[in-house]
């Protein structure tokens, strides 16, 4: 019960706020897992900064239809990206997609996929954590 | 949880208004139902239906996941197993329904498209002049996008031209 209350109070809290909040990080236990996983491999604390430049690099090496992750997710996280095939993507900002990056087997496929496109390697787990903390920090 | 049970609902009200207020058409594909195969295929681009090429191509196209069209789009083994029994199963010259009977008229023996659009049927159905107008009144951005003008083919409806 007491479960169901704090649901409401965060449910009511995101149909209130939602729309205005922009930039407030949702806090997730199952995402923090899932960073801190990648956190246990990785040589420095992660940087949303090194994240963001990530995200909008062009590092070639990968297929040329696919040359940055803007390529089909759009330059803002805030904002709906699609696919190649013209499939509309959920805004990869948390504050935006509250189930984003909560499910490792699915962060897992899509860093391994999407890396591959784009850079033709799998990311270092510095560069998914980097990633992870710059999108859980928009 | 709240909210995602009134986003459903809402969902569902949207989908009844349309079911309510659509013509009856016939069916050009029965709907796929696979779960696997709606959430593996369907994440990137509509589920196509596998009675759009022969079993060669599928063979082909769905063996050659990391190479997928100029993205990687590989699959865990056992979901790829599904995926292909399935669609070989159902391939335009393996079934005998009618729409795989339409989609393999045309088709030299041994042909295996690597693609729906350059499948014989697909051209036939998509002349040049009309199908520019559909994409420039769509803004279509990807001829993989069937559900840019056939407003129902999600649900195997592709009789609205």
């Amino acid at each position: 019960m007491k479960t169901l209350h704090r649901t409401i109070v965060i449910a009511t809290a995101a149909i209130l706020f939602g729309g205005a909040s922009s930039s407030i990080a949702v806090a997730n236990p199952a995402r923090d897992d899932i960073i801190k996983s990648f956190a246990t491999q990785a040589e420095m604390p992660f940087s949303a900064e090194r994240g963001k430049a990530l995200f909008e690099a062009k590092p070639g090496g990968g297929k040329p239809e696919t040359p940055s992750c803007t390529t089909c997710h759009g330059t803002s996280p805030l904002k709906a990206g699609q696919t190649r095939a013209g499939k509309l993507i959920e805004p990869m900002a948390v504050s935006k997609t509250s189930g984003r990056f909560t499910e490792l087997k699915k962060v897992r496929k899509w860093f391994r996929r999407n890396c591959k496109s784009v850079m033709g390697r799998e990311c270092t787990p510095q560069e998914k954590g980097d990633f992870l903390t710059y999108m859980s920090s928009k | 949880m709240i909210e995602t049970n009134l986003l459903l609902a809402a969902g569902a009200l949207m989908l009844a208004t349309v079911t309510v207020a659509g013509p009856t058409k016939a069916e050009s594909f029965p709907p796929i139902k696979n779960q696997t195969v709606k959430t593996e295929c369907g994440e990137c681009h509509m589920a196509f239906f596998p009675e759009m090429l022969p079993r060669k191509s599928w063979v082909k196209i769905l063996n050659d996941l990391g190479n997928h069209y100029g993205e990687d789009a590989s699959i865990d083994p056992a979901p790829l197993k599904e995926i292909i029994a399935f669609h070989t199963s159902r391939a335009s010259d393996v079934l005998k329904s009618r729409g795989a009977r339409k989609w393999r008229e045309g088709l030299k023996k041994d042909e295996a498209p690597d693609r729906i659009t350059t499948a014989p049927r697909f051209i036939r159905k998509h002349k040049e002049n009309d199908y520019k107008r559909m994409w420039t009144k769509f803004k279509v951005t990807s001829n993989a996008d069937c559900v840019a003008c056939h407003k129902d083919a999600n649900k195997g409806l592709f009789d609205d031209d």
